[in-house]
């Protein structure tokens, strides 16, 4: 389980978490939706281990982010491979580092996401980026994954590629996969747990389908409507 | 699927030298033309001392010194300029590891660049002197001092890239003013770690000039060595301290 026990953390005049308060359940696809800057980036970097909090506390299963990297899988939204890298020795340096790195799952993803191991990252179009990202995450099997805005500046059947991959891959029960995104409607059918923040903090959260069944909305309809009580 | 930290170490040492080549290239490119120009036109040399085919020799070896500690501001900004910091703060490893695969690769820079520019020059030198082996073998002392002396430069080098590495992660703390930050770091650290070598190195020779005059210039220069290897071990450990503690996203 991963924990915020009343997470602040400043940048410069800009409060991106102000007390946040949340427990992640084990095992399920939990969605952090917001608005941009809304603190999502903010607290997938946490659990990460990339950023520290000015007060409060990260726990994953009891221990501090940077006990727990080995644990983690990281999407970030930016593109931070190394562009002069094949797809093949993006796989290579990455397996390197990780004793939960399935190389049949790495080749049976690779050929599924229409990808060529020979490929140079540097020079692949940013939808096949956003696939080997996807593609050097998914082929561990790490019990956290991260994905920061994995469908962020991508084009429809990338995006759907991306989406059914996780789908195909997910090992419920055992994986616990956060998806921050402003983009709700494309991953509203993912999700079990969904986390509405704003301003650093959380406006609201619950079980998806409860969320549905009980209010007879979609998640962007809920959303809307919560963060319009919060602007009035 | 098997992992240790060798392995981990070696990728990341991989992945930096892979960044370091087109220095390597630079430094075996000047060494061939130097010693060209002076291969090629030996017969206007014949009248100029022979010391004079040591000169493209230094040129290079100049080169091959200044490159790496230039190269470890490139190795680091580098991460943060293309966002593969991202990658390598999410990796399992500590700020030791990723430091010191840099560090590695930035020695192998400059020992690959001072063998090439060395062999280089024992080539023309063997051309122009055919004698000098046989002049070498007489001082076998020199031998021993050159040793001693690049060991030094080692030693000196490592100090100097551990300093660029402090100075640049402590300019990543801030977003603004970065460059600014690095460089006045940097100068303050120079200065300071250079009075505290100094310093210490004439202490060194107060007590060793106290002993055997004949073991002077030996114990002398293993305690410069030994200084200036410390300092450099002070200096990266706190570059990696501030790394592991401070640096974020």
């Amino acid at each position: 389980m991963i924990e915020f026990k009343e997470v602040s953390k400043r940048f410069g005049s800009t409060l991106a978490l102000d007390k946040l308060d949340a427990n992640f359940p084990t095992g399920k696809i939990i969605g952090l939706f917001g608005p941009n800057g809304a603190g999502k980036s903010t607290s997938i970097k946490m659990i990460a281990g990339l950023n520290r909090p000015d007060q409060g506390q990260v726990l994953i299963d009891g221990e501090l982010p940077r006990m727990s990297k080995a644990q983690i899988a990281y999407l970030p939204e930016i593109d931070h491979l190394y562009p002069w890298m094949t797809i093949g020795q993006a796989a290579g340096f990455t397996r390197s580092f990780y004793v939960d790195w399935d190389n049949d799952k790495y080749h049976e993803l690779l050929k599924y996401l229409n990808l060529n191991a020979e490929m140079k990252i540097g020079k692949i179009s940013k939808g096949q980026r956003a696939k080997t990202k996807l593609l050097l995450t998914v082929a561990r099997r790490a019990p956290y994954l991260l994905m920061d805005e994995p469908l962020s500046g991508i084009d429809i059947l990338t995006r759907e590629e991306i989406i059914n991959t996780l789908v195909r891959d997910y090992r419920e029960g055992e994986q616990t996969i956060i998806i921050s995104t402003h983009e709700i409607a494309e991953v509203e059918s993912l999700v079990d747990e969904v986390f509405f923040i704003d301003q650093g903090k959380i406006m609201l959260s619950g079980s998806a389908e409860e969320f549905r069944v009980e209010r007879g909305q979609s998640l962007v309809e809920i959303m809307k409507e919560a963060f319009r009580h919060v602007d009035q | 699927m098997s992992t240790s930290k060798l392995k981990m170490f070696s990728q990341l040492y991989t992945k930096d030298m892979r960044e370091l080549v087109p220095e390597i290239v630079i430094v075996a490119a000047a060494a061939v033309i130097l010693n060209g120009l002076f291969y090629f036109n030996m017969n206007r040399y014949t009248s100029f001392h022979p010391a004079v085919f040591i000169i493209p020799t230094f040129m290079v070896l100049a080169v091959a010194a200044f490159l790496p500690f230039i190269s470890s501001f490139k190795l680091v900004s580098r991460e943060w300029s293309n966002n593969t910091v991202y990658l390598i703060m999410s990796l399992p490893v500590s700020g030791v590891m990723i430091m010191g695969a840099k560090l590695a690769a930035l020695i192998t820079q400059y020992i690959a660049g001072t063998l090439i520019a060395v062999l280089m020059g024992l080539f023309l030198a063997r051309e122009a002197i055919p004698d000098i082996m046989k002049l070498i073998s007489n001082y076998p002392d020199i031998l021993n001092l050159a040793i001693m002396f690049y060991l030094l430069s080692i030693a000196a080098l490592l100090f100097l890239i551990s300093m660029g590495f402090l100075s640049q992660i402590t300019g990543k703390l801030s977003s603004r003013f970065s460059s600014l930050i690095t460089f006045v770091v940097f100068l303050l650290t120079f200065y300071s770690m250079s009075k505290i070598i100094s310093f210490s190195i004439v202490k060194l020779k107060m007590i060793t000039a106290a002993g055997s005059s004949a073991i002077l210039n030996n114990s002398s220069l293993t305690g410069d060595l030994l200084i200036l290897l410390l300092a450099a071990a002070v200096v990266f450990t706190l570059a990696v301290v501030i790394y592991d503690r401070k640096i974020e996203l």
